[in-house]
């Protein structure tokens, strides 16, 4: 082999080397740029857990450690009977379901634009629980299940 | 005479108790500016009671409750800054300070509010001011202040100092439309 077909081959050999870091490192790059901006999660394609409001209170009362564990940060897909609908200060939607405790409810706040939708209402809403807040022992006020991004699923 | 002093007795209780408001869909965002990087968040879903009467007044919110604009920040701030599975909750205990203005009445009224605010396990005593606007018999409650994060022992790694400040701009906007 001749010295130049040698240093021909270490050229091309470096070449190649340097062309898959390039590649590796423009491909590392976009996943990373990817990552960095991507949005929040898409509930309404997400799998969730079936749950009704009423079972999903009780969880959180009875063991609060299990319920956060299953439920907290997941997303729900939650029914029940609709207490009372309004909107809040950013005219999002609020939807109270009944949970079978007075004063207390699963308290969903609306992605989507407000629906006409009236107390006893059956609904099913699917959104990401970030768990149970809390209440006022002195007040008598007790802490509603929290559903936020929240979307209809049904509302018969 | 007896009769009449019971219905004023009932009247006094009626009133005191419709001093007392609270919403459970208030809302408390967080802004912080950084050089490389503006980061906020917003959770609209604030528990917060006041009573009208003798001032005090209550928060509470979940720290998972709280969404950012990317997936990524939300994801940190829950597990590496506030680490909400271990401490889920933030709460602020405190006190309109005297004069306390007529609530009853609607207008505009600037306080001083003072308490304890506990946050990533660490309480600490804040006073801020606030505007307190009631219309229809119905107060909102604003508040704008800022945290110094190491208070709190939240520590930021050297690596993304540059993308977070070290102190945040927290406001506060609760409407107590619901009452005793």
């Amino acid at each position: 082999m001749s010295e130049d077909s040698f240093t021909n081959i270490m050229k091309k050999s470096t070449r190649t080397f340097l062309l898959i870091i390039l590649a590796l490192l423009i491909t590392g790059g976009g996943i990373g740029y990817y990552l960095y901006n991507k949005g929040p999660v898409d509930v309404q394609d997400s799998n969730s857990i079936k749950v009704t409001a009423i079972a999903l209170y009780d969880s959180y009362t009875k063991d609060s450690a299990v319920a956060q564990k299953n439920y907290t940060g997941k997303i729900l897909e939650v029914s029940g009977e609709v207490h009372e609908a309004s909107l809040n200060q950013q005219q999002k939607q609020v939807i109270l379901l009944e949970n079978g405790s007075d004063g207390s409810y699963i308290n969903c706040t609306m992605e989507e634009p407000a629906q006409k939708i009236k107390a006893t209402d059956k609904v099913t809403i699917k959104g990401i629980c970030s768990g149970i807040g809390e209440g006022d022992a002195d007040l008598g006020i007790k802490g509603d299940v929290y559903l936020t991004r929240c979307y209809f699923v049904s509302t018969k | 005479m007896r009769n009449c002093l019971i219905i004023v007795f009932l009247f006094t209780c009626i009133s005191v108790t419709a001093q007392k408001s609270y919403t459970k869909n208030g809302t408390i965002g967080f802004y912080s500016k950084a050089p490389l990087e503006k980061i906020t968040a917003e959770n609209n879903q604030v528990m917060s009671t006041m009573d009208m009467q003798s001032g005090q007044v209550q928060f509470s919110v979940l720290i998972k409750a709280f969404h950012f604009k990317k997936s990524l920040m939300e994801e940190h701030f829950n597990e590496n800054y506030m680490e909400s599975s271990k401490f889920p909750k933030a709460t602020f205990r405190g006190f309109l300070q005297q004069p306390i203005p007529d609530l009853s009445k609607d207008g505009q009224y600037t306080v001083m509010i003072s308490g304890d605010l506990t946050l990533h396990g660490v309480t600490k005593n804040i006073s801020t001011p606030a505007s307190i606007e009631v219309t229809n018999g119905i107060a909102t409650g604003k508040s704008t202040f800022n945290i110094t994060l190491a208070d709190y022992k939240i520590s930021i790694p050297k690596i993304v100092k540059d993308n977070i400040s070290e102190t945040v701009d927290i406001t506060v906007n609760c409407r107590y439309d619901k009452k005793m």
